[in-house]
């Protein structure tokens, strides 16, 4: 077992961070235990093709949830599509399913939530710059600033424990 | 019900892994070291083969007292997973082109 170091780490944490809800702690474990598997010369780059693989690790997890011997989870429409349904007939597992329905909705929630203040800070530079009030620029930057503040200290918190 | 999963390349040399000893059960990390693919790029393929009821997955046993390390995820195929990955490797086998090198006759 060798030891794991910080910045490998902090990637294998962002990658995580791609993943649905439901399924980050399990891939948390899952990764830094493989980590600690690799010989330190060979961790950055295992984080980083994680990192990179992450968006295609999200899409299998939302496209193929695992559950017990059922396949049927394309959900293409909305997140309350029929296939609740067909795969409440074919399993007759219910809460299974509309749980994984609820967890696609927070996801989606989560995303826009990081996604607002990007778009914020973005606007706030703009106005910093070129707009007649550069006070407000700063402003909503600051703003910015502290709505990611919570995801830079679960990041931070992800690498020292 | 359980359904074939897109064997793309990646897929093919997962399941190859997994095949050469389907009772056994394999971290991540040795599926990449056995199939010979770059370490960190098969979660993807794995987490869709055990969606699909292919694979199955299990915590690695550790004693919270002395291992004070993260335990490892371990994947092993399913019994209907076993056959339609031998399934999916024959019907492969049989479709890929056959090269076979010929020596030159000197007829045109």
């Amino acid at each position: 077992m060798n030891r794991v170091g910080r910045v490998p780490a902090a990637l294998i944490a962002l990658g995580v961070l791609c993943l649905p809800a439901a399924y980050r702690p399990r891939y948390r474990i899952e990764l830094r235990s493989e980590l600690a598997d690799i010989p330190p010369r060979q961790q950055v780059p295992y984080a980083l093709r994680v990192l990179v693989r992450s968006a295609a690790l999200r899409s299998a997890l939302t496209r193929y949830r695992p559950t017990i011997g059922e396949t049927v989870m394309t959900a293409k429409k909305s997140p309350y599509d029929t296939s609740v349904l067909r795969h409440r007939q074919n399993t007759g597992d219910v809460g299974h399913t509309v749980l994984g329905a609820d967890e696609r909705v927070t996801a989606r929630s989560r995303w826009k939530l990081v996604a607002f203040p990007f778009v914020l800070a973005l606007i706030g530079i703009l106005l910093t710059q070129w707009g007649p009030v550069p006070g407000l620029g700063a402003f909503l930057v600051l703003g910015a600033v502290a709505a990611l503040a919570p995801i830079a200290l679960r990041l931070f918190n992800d690498m020292f424990t | 019900m359980v359904s074939g999963p897109r064997v793309s390349r990646a897929t093919q040399v997962v399941l190859e892994a997994f095949l050469s000893d389907p009772a056994r059960e394999l971290s991540g990390v040795q599926v990449c070291s056995g199939a010979g693919v770059r370490v960190g790029s098969v979660h993807p393929v794995l987490a869709r083969l055990e969606g699909m009821g292919w694979l199955e997955s299990r915590w690695e046993d550790l004693d919270p007292g002395e291992d004070r390390r993260a335990p490892r995820r371990y994947y092993r195929l399913t019994g209907v997973g076993a056959s339609l990955a031998a399934q999916a490797a024959a019907q492969r086998r049989r479709s890929a082109p056959s090269m076979r090198w010929r020596p030159a006759t000197g007829q045109t």
